[in-house]
């Protein structure tokens, strides 16, 4: 079954993040999860919650033509959550830091890390916002633009 | 028997029964072996993640006793998590304790998602 170009993306983006759950970098992930409608999914140490936000049509970045190609941006939001033993003595933004720049470094894998695999043109990391909770998680959301073009009519259909 | 006993006592033999409100869960702590505990569980409780998902938080009184419940000196925010059915006659699922609500001599009431 064919998948739209912004899943590719997702598809792609999450892939890049597993590889915090092996252990390369200095984070070891302990899971990077896709939430489904009812969460099923419990807050850990160093977890990753990946979802998608706003999509945006970007005019200046479409293109005219028979069929016309349209480009969006769409917003992935990578929530890193900390939520260490009361035992710990690491300082909270040297775990935010770390998680933080790990997974900037697993998803730019290469100089053309923006592209995603061909399906996207540009990508742009937007700033981070700290979404710290009531019972003291340590959450850093490190949004993700990325800019695609698809067939007007046809999202499933990649366009340089 | 003090006072400070009968609250303890009364908190596992009474609160915590399993023969009235009381079920068994079982209580994983960081670090060490999980065990079986009884708690009181109170279901109905949903929150909304940032992307729209609805995640169910539990409310779970048990005792404040390292054996029988979870005492307060042992318990650990920092990845502690019980598991326990979301519904009635479901299989259970894993939830963290994200917070003491309550703490007192006999029991704790603990939130958790």
């Amino acid at each position: 079954m064919p998948l739209a170009v912004v899943e590719e993306i997702r598809l792609e983006l999450l892939d890049r993040l597993d590889a915090l759950e092996d252990g390369g970098e200095i984070t070891m992930a302990s899971e990077v999860v896709a939430p489904e409608r009812f969460g099923s999914y419990r807050p850990q140490d160093w977890q990753v919650v990946v979802s998608q936000g706003d999509t945006a049509i970007i005019d200046a970045l479409s293109m005219p033509g028979n069929p016309p190609a349209t480009c969006f941006e769409t917003v992935f939001n990578i929530r890193c959550r900390n939520m260490p033993s009361e035992t710990s003595t690491e300082e909270r933004d040297t775990l935010k830091n770390q998680f933080s720049a790990d997974v900037r470094k697993v998803v730019c894998t290469s100089n053309t890390w923006y592209s995603f695999g061909g399906f996207a043109i540009d990508a742009a990391w937007l700033n981070h916002e700290l979404l710290e909770t009531d019972s003291g998680q340590i959450v850093v959301n490190v949004p993700l633009a990325i800019r695609y073009r698809t067939n007007e009519g046809d999202p499933y259909t990649v366009r340089g | 028997m003090t006072l400070h006993d009968m609250i303890k006592d009364d908190a596992l033999t009474v609160f915590c029964s399993a023969s009235d409100f009381g079920e068994t869960i079982t209580y994983y702590p960081r670090v060490g072996s999980s065990r079986q505990i009884i708690g009181v569980v109170m279901r109905d409780s949903t929150l909304r993640d940032d992307a729209g998902g609805i995640l169910n938080t539990f409310e779970v009184h048990v005792a404040n006793d390292g054996t029988s419940g979870i005492s307060s000196a042992d318990i650990n925010l920092g990845g502690d998590y019980i598991t326990l059915p979301p519904r009635d006659g479901k299989s259970p699922t894993s939830h963290t304790i994200t917070e003491i609500l309550v703490q007192d001599e006999g029991m704790l009431v603990l939130q958790c998602r």
